[in-house]
């Protein structure tokens, strides 16, 4: 498994907590928005896919989880990157 | 032994033995503007207050999380004065709504699963004290109700395997004693607390009664309900 498909997959987990199976269409319409879509991300691109789903996080269930999410998030692209 | 959960609205509880049996699933019915969002809000606002500990998952599947902790706050309920310890969650899903319609895949969800989901994977993580679904005709809205009986016989179960006191709210028309849109919600729920709004001259006069709580001797009479800085409390005859 490359290490894009790795980090989309870790960030769906995450989500589905929240709201199930749609987390892959939230993440497939935040790609939509900054015209991501069908592309493997760089780690700028993943970090900038990150904010934006942290900002929904927030409206959804408040700033506590959204930073959670996003914590670990950038911590595991960071890590995977650096590697 | 059986617990009990407060209203918090002075004179109520008495008029119910000693509250709400916990576990329950209760309708909350009434017309617009009969206070049904703020009143559950303000039980659950309550209990964690003075409990000093527990859990509030509040669902709403309309009103706007922003929107609806902004309309608290700006009566005395701010989420963040809550004691340490306590948590009150509210989850915006009319945002996923919006979200999913923007995907182009709103008809191919399940909307009950993909709500009830989540709660019962959090309630195996952290104990839900309060369940709060708002509102159930939102619910119609967006979920195909094919069977509702079955589907609302199954929606009230597992509210119920929480082990949560559970507060579904549902919308009605104006002199109403419908308390759902499928005529089963009140049969399927262990109570109901009913929301009146009646006009008295150039007044508006909010009333409140519990038309069935299971397990409780109580009294189905209507009593004005108030609310000013102090909370909400009932008038008694």
């Amino acid at each position: 498994m490359d290490l894009d498909a790795m980090i989309e997959i870790e960030l769906k987990k995450k989500l589905e907590k929240l709201i199930d199976g749609l987390s892959s269409t939230i993440v497939e319409l935040h790609k939509k928005r900054l015209g991501l879509s069908g592309k493997s991300l760089s780690k700028e691109e993943y970090i900038l896919l990150l904010k934006e789903i942290r900002e929904s996080i927030e409206r959804f269930a408040g700033s506590k989880v959204a930073d959670e999410i996003y914590t670990d998030m950038i911590n595991l692209v960071n890590k995977e990157y650096a590697g | 032994m059986v617990e009990y959960l407060k209203t918090y609205v002075e004179g109520l509880d008495e008029k119910i033995e000693h509250g709400i049996p916990k576990g329950h699933v209760v309708l909350v019915s009434g017309p617009t503007g009969s206070m049904k969002s703020t009143l559950t809000y303000y039980m659950a606002y309550k209990y964690l207050q003075n409990m000093k500990k527990g859990n509030v998952v509040y669902v709403s599947l309309e009103q706007s999380r922003e929107s609806l902790i902004r309309q608290m706050v700006s009566i005395g309920m701010d989420i963040e004065k809550l004691p340490k310890g306590t948590e009150f969650n509210v989850f915006d899903w009319g945002l996923v709504r919006k979200m999913v319609k923007e995907s182009g895949t709103y008809e191919n969800v399940d909307w009950i699963k993909a709500i009830e989901t989540p709660i019962r994977e959090y309630a195996k993580e952290k104990k839900i004290d309060i369940l709060i679904l708002d509102s159930l005709q939102a619910l119609y809205a967006i979920a195909e109700m094919e069977n509702p009986r079955n589907q609302l016989f199954f929606l009230f179960e597992t509210m119920r395997e929480l082990g949560a006191t559970s507060f579904i709210i549902s919308e009605t028309t104006y002199n109403s004693m419908k308390f759902g849109s499928y005529d089963v919600e009140g049969f399927l729920a262990d109570g109901i607390i009913h929301l009146s709004m009646e006009r008295v001259g150039r007044t508006l006069g909010r009333y409140i009664s519990v038309i069935k709580m299971r397990g409780i001797k109580h009294s189905t009479d209507y009593y004005p309900l108030l609310v000013d800085s102090r909370g909400f409390r009932i008038v008694s005859h």
